[in-house]
């Protein structure tokens, strides 16, 4: 049907010009409401999700204050980003380290569930253990994060408490308080990282490999941890692609766990570049510095999010 | 093979799901044993259930949290009903129309899905600071605060954000009901109006009711958007609350933890009423990213 309206216009083309403007304003008459409909929706997205971005684009060439249109420095926001800020460097290390972990969390413990799962007799069971694993993500996640903070207090949390009460009490560390491991403290929220959007993705994943590809396998004599690793894991590439790059996205975006946690610190340990433009901007009010400290950041997802289709595309 | 032989793998795989399910719960059990529990309580008996209960904690709790619930409650539901009225109208349009610049139009919605949040955040708050005629302002957005402070302020960028991805899957959706239909309608003589709210809404109720819960739990979990946006305490939505909830008020332990639990209840109960839409719309708002 898109090929037809294609069409249309393209005899119109070859017809004389005048012809082929009433053609499109009898076109454009005739399907009135399909613009009037089109209306709210390009107001709002004009307003709330065209005009910002672009505005940040402009601004991170400016020092702004959120108020008028600021002073044009060039390239110098991103000038002394990269050269003489070294609160940004390190937020950028810290955010590499904490993509590290949360991919690995992503796509290897919520896998193993769902293949716990899907090879479950009793389809009863699979429904109950699926509920389970979903539930985390059923409670706010704020809620999460802030019984983590409370897990991890050093003097009344319940890990301290648990190591103390099992004679492990040189373990008991102030998780959170020390420069040296607040980030990896940070990196293992969610321990044992089994349960959320991941298993129900895998699962959905496991159930779309043909039955006959099992059937095979059993006959050759394959065992469980062959097939695993050589047919279920493969076989659910997309699966682990679309994870990869779900938690690339949150973890670069997402800072609200390191704002409640830690709010960066203790020192500047845990910083992130998401945080960190957040204070530029509404601790100091450098509305343009934060600006080119978010442009960066979408550079980085655009970076990242092409190098993994690239990368699991060639391992295909 | 002999059934124990196969029963071996199959008690192993429960074992393992278990402790795993355990652990993943661990944190709420925790939650919920020390909502129950006084300070001395707390300090003395941490891991075991307590008695006397306190239930008290949750009364004290309620107090604080309800009113977070009702803002909550407020702006996402506002919110899912803006979209949804908005989506439809352009996703029917997109469907079922063949019109001049219906491909760019359409490009320009579905490519604000490359723009992450992350960009917009700092400009979205000048721009919401300095709304025209909102708040105080005047004509150019200045001397008053803006949305800033306002329930409008969370629920019209949410409105235009959650549109994006809405209209997407609503789309595909509307085109694949059949034209006979509205043919048939059209004969009848029903307006385009009528058409949509007679024939499209009660057809696509199933994928409505998951792209609202998408939006739903899009607004309803969003943390910095309503802290940097809302000032007054008793404009909080239920993240910002809950996050203020320990140092802000005389508050102990045990009625911190009940506020987190109460806090839980709205989208348990939500889900439970619509399970299967509701992880319909965590998949697709998590793909969505």
């Amino acid at each position: 049907m898109r090929s037809g309206s294609r069409n249309a216009l393209q005899q119109g083309a070859r017809g004389d010009r005048t012809g082929n403007v009433s053609k499109l304003v009898k076109a454009i008459g005739r399907n009135k409401h399909a613009y009037l409909f089109l209306v709210p929706t390009f107001l709002f997205l004009g307003t709330f999700s065209y005009y910002p971005p672009i505005s940040a684009m402009i601004h991170a060439f400016f020092r702004w204050d959120g108020v008028g249109s600021g002073v044009f420095v060039g390239l110098g926001n991103f000038r002394e980003l990269v050269t003489e800020d070294e609160f940004f460097i390190r937020s950028c290390l810290n955010v590499c380290i904490l993509l590290t972990f949360n991919v690995l969390k992503t796509i290897t413990m919520p896998f193993l569930v769902a293949e716990l799962i899907y090879w479950l007799w009793r389809e009863r069971a699979r429904y109950a253990y699926r509920v389970i694993f979903i539930l985390p993500m059923v409670t706010p996640g704020i809620v999460v994060t802030l019984l983590w903070k409370f897990i991890y207090d050093t003097h009344i949390g319940p890990l301290n408490r648990f190591l103390t009460g099992v004679g492990l009490e040189n373990l008991a560390m102030p998780w959170l308080a020390s420069t040296k491991i607040a980030l990896y403290s940070l990196a293992a929220v969610g321990f044992p990282w089994a349960g959320g959007i991941g298993v129900l993705i895998y699962l959905a994943g496991l159930h779309n490999i043909p039955a006959d590809i099992f059937d095979a396998a059993r006959v050759d004599g394959a065992g469980w941890l062959r097939r695993l690793v050589r047919i279920d894991f493969p076989l659910v590439l997309s699966q682990v692609r679309v994870l990869t790059v779900m938690t690339v996205l949150g973890t670069i975006q997402g800072f609200e766990t390191v704002m409640i946690m830690t709010k960066g610190g203790p020192g500047f340990s845990t910083l992130v570049p998401g945080l960190y433009m957040y204070r530029q901007a509404f601790q100091y009010g450098r509305f343009g510095y934060a600006t080119a400290i978010g442009l960066l950041m979408f550079l980085g997802i655009l970076f990242f999010t092409y190098a993994n289709l690239k990368l699991v595309r060639s391992r295909e | 093979m002999t059934p124990t032989r196969k029963m071996v793998p199959e008690i192993g795989r429960h074992a393992a799901l278990i402790a795993l399910g355990l652990l993943t719960l661990a944190p709420f059990i925790i939650m919920l044993n020390i909502s129950l529990k006084n300070d001395a309580q707390f300090f003395t008996e941490f891991w075991t259930l307590s008695r006397p209960i306190q239930w008290g904690n949750f009364a004290y709790a309620w107090d604080i949290v309800s009113r977070y619930i009702l803002n909550s409650v407020i702006v996402s539901g506002v919110s899912v009903f803006g979209v949804l009225f908005m989506a439809s109208l352009s996703a029917y349009s997109f469907a079922r129309f063949r019109f001049p610049g219906r491909g760019l139009l359409f490009f320009m919605v579905i490519g604000l899905l490359m723009i992450p949040g992350v960009l917009a955040l700092v400009p979205l708050f000048s721009l919401v600071q300095h709304f025209p005629l909102a708040g105080g302002n005047n004509i150019l957005g200045q001397g008053g605060s803006g949305l800033l402070n306002s329930r409008w302020g969370l629920i019209l960028p949410y409105m235009a954000g959650g549109q994006i991805i809405a209209i997407f899957i609503l789309r595909n959706f509307f085109e694949a009901i059949p034209q006979s239909l509205f043919d048939a309608a059209r004969v009848d003589g029903a307006s385009e109006l009528h058409i949509i709210r007679l024939v499209v809404v009660p057809l696509s109720l199933p994928i409505l009711i998951t792209v609202g819960l998408m939006v739903f739990l899009g607004t309803w979990n969003d943390y910095v958007w309503p802290l940097v946006v809302i000032r007054s305490p008793e404009l909080r939505t239920l993240p910002v609350g809950m996050a203020f909830l320990q140092g802000e008020y005389e508050i102990k332990y045990g009625q911190v933890m009940a506020g987190y639990t109460i806090g839980c209840v709205p989208l348990l109960v939500l889900f439970v009423f619509t399970m299967k839409h509701f992880i319909q719309g965590l998949t697709l708002g998590a793909i969505k990213g």
